[in-house]
This record gives structure tokens, C-alpha cells and sequence, in this order.
């Protein structure tokens, strides 16, 4: 029993965080309209991060949903516009899992343009970009094409999102089928919750310090607003649930490789739900100390907030991951209480 | 990251389950906040520690078994979900034992570790003064160097035990030419030395849970001096650090009593509101993130990294959690709630309250949080 990252997990975390800030600046997230929110593509995939979970034969880093995690998080930090996330935690992994090993190999090595699909999340980002999407549902997996599937771009708060409704139903290739997809889909959602909290996990902790900073320099009444404890304790608040989101995080993401299905999810379930409300008290306590300031497109604050907001609700809302977690707790019979947490007869599927 | 535990992990589970099933008293002692409980709970510390489970993370020389903390979480979920009596003695297990292990000499490690780990000795806390509660640095409570003593003269309050209690740890000012933080000591007291007054105060459930202790000439031998002379905010400071951080509170307390709060919404499922279900639901989230946020922080421990600040987040999220849990019950008990059979419950509401007040009030962590966590400027 060793719940830390390796040191090999926080040095990639690390050198993704250095790119990442150093390329995804305010200052770009500020040209959305001039930008197709794809441009670092190329350098993402040549640092391999696209390809952090397939396997080195197919000339992926080999590692494990622990580390997509850890991305994850960095990719949130920043708010980057590229479907980092999506492409090495979901895409590459499934199309492994489906026996599609070269077409992996070529979205992981950023040749492909792929969305992906699923009940949970039928909207594709950079809808204009796509070559292909993946369309998971309990029933079938297929690859379709965009024409073939996807509906007329729709405006979101975020302006990088770009997304387009997809057509779960529309013809495409079928990948798999009955059971082969139903499991595909369970595992496929599970990802996406536990991926998408690690993000907001990352946005979450810039929105802190966004406030942080701001609160140190702004001064009212003859000193920083920041030493205040009322202004003080919001962000504390903040920062102390995030404190406890992360590990359910991570202990969600080393669930994603075990077959004890109802556990993943539950774990998954909890994962998404920690991460969600972290960031929205992050979010609600950050405008607070930003002021009128914090309500405008004149703070950088915004941009975090309002990709919090467009990911709350993907891969399974609150409503939904609350009424499986009720379920469980009070109905499903999954043994509760201490010793619980981390069972004794878990298998690895590696 | 390997979240499994290792075949001597699992057989220790169950070496710890057999033995409390055997040992854990079968009708519940009574409160250790009066001396007939007290004196049943220091039995209690005594079979444990005949079981050699007294404190299982200390070395054997000291009456320990030299367990990792990984070990230790094991042993408290057994001892959670045994519903095994409360530690009488866990200011000495959990807050003067891990600080004697950091600043003790070995003559004092020798002297004072295996009595705490026997039960033979009990400990109090004797830090708050009428006049210093949250501003710690106030203390006044005079400690005057002699040739080979202290000469303690002064007053202590909210001294949780020490009506009963053999001893104290006492932080004391020895230099009265300085002021706040510097010129305190930690000194070990017998609560019997000539000199010592003790008055009991009632607490929430009219038990004398409380004292105030008064010092008039009291004299100590300097070697119970603990740590630096004039360095004792730095002690009290990683005896707070263990209080706030990993020991005083594991996870499995809070995770038994999520799991009571399920059963009792099952018990009243037919008159339970959605919003408390909700709120039960949220309690046992925030019961396993504890959980999990523990085994990470002891996982990094025993990587050998040292815990900062961010040990006053568990604090508050405990202590609200416990508040939150016992609030809900009292809810679902409704009209049933005062009675004395609820009384579990009933105590753990008013115990709940206390949390967020003892071991560093929740508006000092937060303070703590925004200047030496996030970098706020401090006020």
C-alpha cells in the first residue's frame, strides 16, 4: 500500500505544468476568436503526452490512468483549449482496448483529428476540425464521419469549446457491439468523469491563486484586501476542499485499471462530484474577492471559471453521478465504513 | 502508486480483528469524564496494552510493535468498526508521544514512553490560561530557573482529563524578559506535586471533563524539561502538528460514524426528507475523502517527507464533518433526540461542537491556511 505519486509521475506533471504555462498564457486564452484552439497540437504530441497510456510498442510512454490524471490536472491549471485530455485519456486508450492499435498509434502521434462521443457527452469539441468521431454507446462503438454525424455548431460560454451535437445513432464503422460496448462505454465513462475531475481539480487550484494574487496586491482601506480574514478565509475554505478532492481523484484514476466494476464507478462517481464542487466554491469564492473586477472580461479569472462550468456538467452532471452514488450507498449493498475504502480482494487487470 | 495491501498488511487486519473481538468490553464503559469511567477506560488501556496494541507505530523498546502508519490506519478501522472503547489516554498516545519521540532524550523516552504506552500513566494538556486560548503566545504561567528545579506559579485551564489525570505537559514562560513566542518551555508535571490545585469544570454533559489547574510554587526536577529551554513554542508546535496533522483523529472514527448515519437514515427511511438523505450521502463522501487524503498523507511520510502546513485543512474538514454528521442525526431523531437512550448520538452531538474549537480553533487553521499555505498577507 503506497497511495503517492512516483517521483517519475510528479517530474512528467511537472514538465507538462513548464510547457504548459509556459505555452497556454492569459495572453493566448484572450484570442479565442483567433485562434482554432488546436495550434500546440503538434508540440503536445511530440512531447508524447497524447500517448501517455499506449502501450511503447506502439511507441506510447506505457504508463497508467494515474498519469493521464496528473495531466489532466495540468492541462486544467492552464484551461488549455486542446483536447489533451480527451485524445490520451480517452481516445488512444479505447481505441487500444478496441484492437485499433495503429489508428491509436496515429491520433497519439497527432495524425488524426478524432473526436469522441458518448451518452454522457454528446457534444464534440473543435466540431470543425474533426476528421472522425468515435461513437460509444452501451449498444455499439462505431467511427463515424462528421457529415454522417454531426449536427451544426453551437455556441457555449466557453468560447473554446466549439462543440457540435453528435448523432449517437449516425452509420460509421462499428468497432463493437452488445457486450464488447456496453463494457467499452462503462469504462469509457468512468475515464471521462475521473479525467475530467482531475481538470477541474487543476482549474480549482489557479482559480485560488488567481485570487491569491490579486488579493495580495489590491488595496482598500490602506492595505491589501488579502489581509483581510474574511477575504482571507474564502479562499482557505477553497483551498481546504480542494486538499480533499485530489486524492479521491487519484484514487479514482488507480481504480480505472480494476475489474470491480461497481467499485470504478462508484470511485468515479465520488471523483467527479469532489472536483465539481471544489470548483465552483473556487470559482463563487474567487469572483467574490475579485469584486466588480471578477464580473468582467478585465480579470483573467473568468476563462477558468467558465471552463469549469462547460466541464461540470460532461461526462456525468451532479444530478447524475449523485443519484448513482445514492444508489450505491443506500441501496446497492456496497459495503461501507472503515476498512471499506480499500478492498482487501481488488485485482489489477494489468 | 500501489493501493493494495501487501499479505502482512491483511493478516495484521485480522490478527487486530480476532483480538478486539475477543477483548473489546461488551456493554460500553462509562463516560471517562467521571472517575468510575476513568478508571474502567485505564484498565481498558491496560489490556491493550497487554495485546501489545497500546501504540502500535512506536518502537517495541518503547511498548510499541514499530508498525508503519499505513499499519496504524489498519489498526484504527478495526478499532473503529469494533466500536472498542475511547482512548483515555490520547493526549499521551497521539500528542506527547510522537513529541517525545522528536525532542526526548533517551533517558526520558525510556522513562515516560512505555508508562503512556501501559496506561499506567494518563496525560493532560496543560497549554490554555484564562488569559491565552487562540493567542497561544500569551501564556503567562511562570516557570523560574532554581539550581536543579522549575518553579512553576501560575494557572492552566480547559485541561481536558486532568481531573483524573497523572500528569501534564505544561507550557510555561522561563524567560520573563521576553514576550510572545520566545522564552517558553514544555515541562512535565506530576498533576500530585505539592502545590497543585485542581478544579474540575462541568462540561456540555455536566461530566467534569475540564479542569483548571493551579500552580502555587510548584517545584519540577530540570530534567523534566522537554526539548529547549526557551524553545518551547517550537515543541508545542510539532505537538500541534501531530494533533492538526495525522494522529489525533483517523479517518476510521469519522467513517464509522458515516456508516451509522446510513444505517439510522435506513432505520427512518419512511420519514426522511430528501435534504438530509442528500446531507447523509455527502457525510460518507467526505468520510472516505478524508480517508483517502490520509493514506496519501501517510504514504508521503513514509516516503520521508514532512508535513507543512496544509495540516490545518484536515482540521477543519474533520472537526465540520463530525459537526455536520451528529447535526443530521439529531435531525432524523427529531422529537427522540434529547432522551437519554439516544444519548450516542446526543454526546457525540455536543462533542462535535467542541471540535472545531479544540487542538487550534477553525478561524486560527484558516488563518494559518491563507498566510503560510496560500501566501496571503497577514492582517
Amino acid at each position: 500500500m503506497d497511495f503517492s505519486l512516483a517521483e517519475d509521475t510528479k517530474r512528467l506533471a511537472e514538465g507538462a505544468r513548464a510547457f504548459l504555462t509556459q505555452e497556454n498564457t492569459v495572453a493566448r486564452l484572450r484570442q479565442a476568436e483567433q485562434s482554432s484552439g488546436l495550434e500546440l497540437m503538434p508540440q503536445i504530441a511530440s512531447l508524447g503526452l497524447l500517448g501517455i497510456e499506449a502501450p511503447e510498442t506502439l511507441g506510447g510512454l506505457g504508463l497508467t490512468a494515474v498519469e493521464s490524471a496528473a495531466i489532466a490536472e495540468e492541462a486544467g491549471h492552464v484551461a488549455l483549449p486542446e483536447p489533451l485530455t480527451e485524445i490520451a485519456g480517452l481516445l488512444v486508450p479505447m481505441l487500444v482496448h478496441l484492437g485499433r492499435g495503429e489508428l491509436a498509434q496515429s491520433v497519439a502521434q497527432g495524425h488524426s483529428a478524432m473526436g469522441i462521443a458518448s451518452p454522457l457527452c454528446p457534444f464534440a469539441g473543435h466540431a470543425r476540425r474533426q476528421a472522425q468521431v468515435l461513437i460509444v454507446t452501451p449498444r455499439r462503438v462505431a467511427l463515424a464521419e462528421p457529415k454522417d454525424c454531426l449536427n451544426p455548431p453551437r455556441s457555449s460560454i466557453d468560447p473554446w469549446r466549439q462543440l457540435a451535437r453528435v448523432d449517437l445513432e449516425a452509420v460509421g464503422e462499428v468497432l463493437a457491439s452488445d457486450e464488447a460496448a456496453h463494457e467499452a462505454c462503462q469504462w469509457l465513462n468512468a475515464r471521462g468523469a475521473v479525467f475530467t475531475a482531475a481538470e477541474l481539480c487543476g482549474l480549482a487550484h489557479r482559480m485560488i491563486e488567481l485570487a491569491t494574487d490579486y488579493a495580495n496586491t489590491r488595496e482598500q482601506f490602506g492595505v491589501p484586501i488579502g489581509s483581510f480574514q474574511a477575504v482571507q478565509h474564502l479562499l482557505a475554505d477553497a483551498r481546504v476542499r480542494l486538499e480533499f478532492a485530489r486524492p479521491v481523484v487519484y484514487r479514482a484514476a488507480a481504480a480505472l485499471a480494476q475489474i470491480d466494476l461497481p467499485r470504478r464507478d462508484l470511485l468515479a462517481s465520488h471523483a467527479k462530484l469532489a472536483a465539481t464542487d471544489t470548483a465552483n466554491l473556487a470559482s463563487e469564492n474567487a469572483i467574490q474577492v475579485f469584486g466588480a473586477f471578477g464580473y468582467t472580461f478585465e480579470a483573467d479569472l473568468h476563462y477558468f471559471m467558465k471552463r469549469s462550468w462547460a466541464l461540470a456538467g460532461l461526462w456525468g452532471d451532479r444530478e447524475f453521478h449523485l443519484q448513482r452514488l445514492d444508489a450505491h450507498v443506500f441501496d446497492g449493498g456496497a459495503a461501507i465504513g472503515p476498512g471499506t475504502s480499500y478492498r482487501q480482494e481488488e485485482k489489477r487487470h494489468d | 502508486m500501489e493501493l493494495e495491501y501487501t499479505s502482512a498488511q491483511i493478516e495484521f487486519r485480522q490478527e487486530v480483528r480476532d483480538w478486539l473481538r475477543a477483548h473489546v468490553p461488551t456493554a460500553p464503559l462509562a463516560s471517562f469524564d467521571i472517575e468510575e469511567g476513568f478508571n474502567a477506560h485505564r484498565e481498558w488501556e491496560r489490556i491493550l496494552a497487554q495485546g501489545n496494541y497500546g501504540m502500535v507505530t512506536w518502537p517495541t523498546a518503547y511498548g510499541g510493535r514499530g508498525c508503519s502508519l499505513i499499519e496504524w490506519l489498519i489498526f484504527e478501522e478495526e478499532y473503529y468498526a469494533a466500536n472498542a472503547p475511547g482512548r483515555v489516554n490520547q493526549n499521551g498516545v497521539f500528542l506527547l508521544g510522537p513529541t517525545l519521540m522528536e525532542y526526548g532524550t533517551e533517558a526520558q523516552k525510556a522513562r515516560y514512553l512505555p508508562a503512556i504506552a501501559s496506561g499506567d500513566e494518563i496525560w493532560a494538556q496543560a497549554w490554555s490560561e484564562p488569559g491565552a486560548g487562540s493567542d497561544m503566545a500569551a501564556i503567562r504561567t511562570r516557570a523560574k530557573r532554581t539550581d536543579a528545579s522549575y518553579v512553576i506559579d501560575g494557572q492552566k485551564i480547559w485541561s481536558s482529563r486532568a481531573v483524573f489525570a497523572d500528569w501534564c505537559f505544561c507550557l510555561v514562560r522561563t524567560d520573563p524578559d521576553n514576550s510572545r513566542h520566545r522564552g517558553l518551555s514544555m515541562l512535565l508535571v506530576p498533576l500530585n506535586a505539592a502545590g497543585i490545585t485542581i478544579r474540575p469544570i462541568r462540561q456540555l454533559d455536566g461530566d467534569p471533563g475540564f479542569a483548571e489547574i493551579f500552580f502555587d510554587d510548584v517545584h519540577v526536577p530540570e530534567d523534566h524539561l522537554l526539548g529547549p529551554e526557551h524553545g518551547g513554542w517550537q515543541v508545542a508546535m510539532a505537538t500541534a502538528g501531530f494533533e492538526r496533522g495525522l494522529m489525533l483523529r483517523s479517518p476510521a472514527r469519522f467513517q464509522q460514524t458515516a456508516k451509522r448515519l446510513i444505517e439510522l437514515c435506513h432505520t427512518h427511511a419512511s420519514r426522511l426528507s430528501a435534504e438530509t438523505r442528500a446531507g447523509a450521502l455527502q457525510a460518507w463522501m467526505d468520510a472516505e475523502a478524508y480517508c483517502h487524503a490520509t493514506y496519501m498523507t501517510a504514504s508521503r511520510i513514509m516516503r520521508g517527507e514532512t508535513l507543512g502546513a496544509e495540516t490545518s485543512c484536515n482540521k477543519i474538514f474533520w472537526s465540520e464533518l463530525d459537526r455536520t454528521m451528529h447535526r443530521l442525526a439529531m435531525s432524523i431523531l427529531g422529537i427522540g433526540a434529547e432522551l437519554e437512550e439516544n444519548s450516542d448520538w446526543l454526546d457525540g452531538y455536543m462533542f462535535s461542537l467542541a471540535g472545531p474549537i479544540y487542538a487550534g480553533s477553525n478561524e486560527i487553521q484558516r488563518n494559518i491556511i491563507a498566510t503560510r499555505v496560500l501566501g496571503l498577507r497577514r492582517g
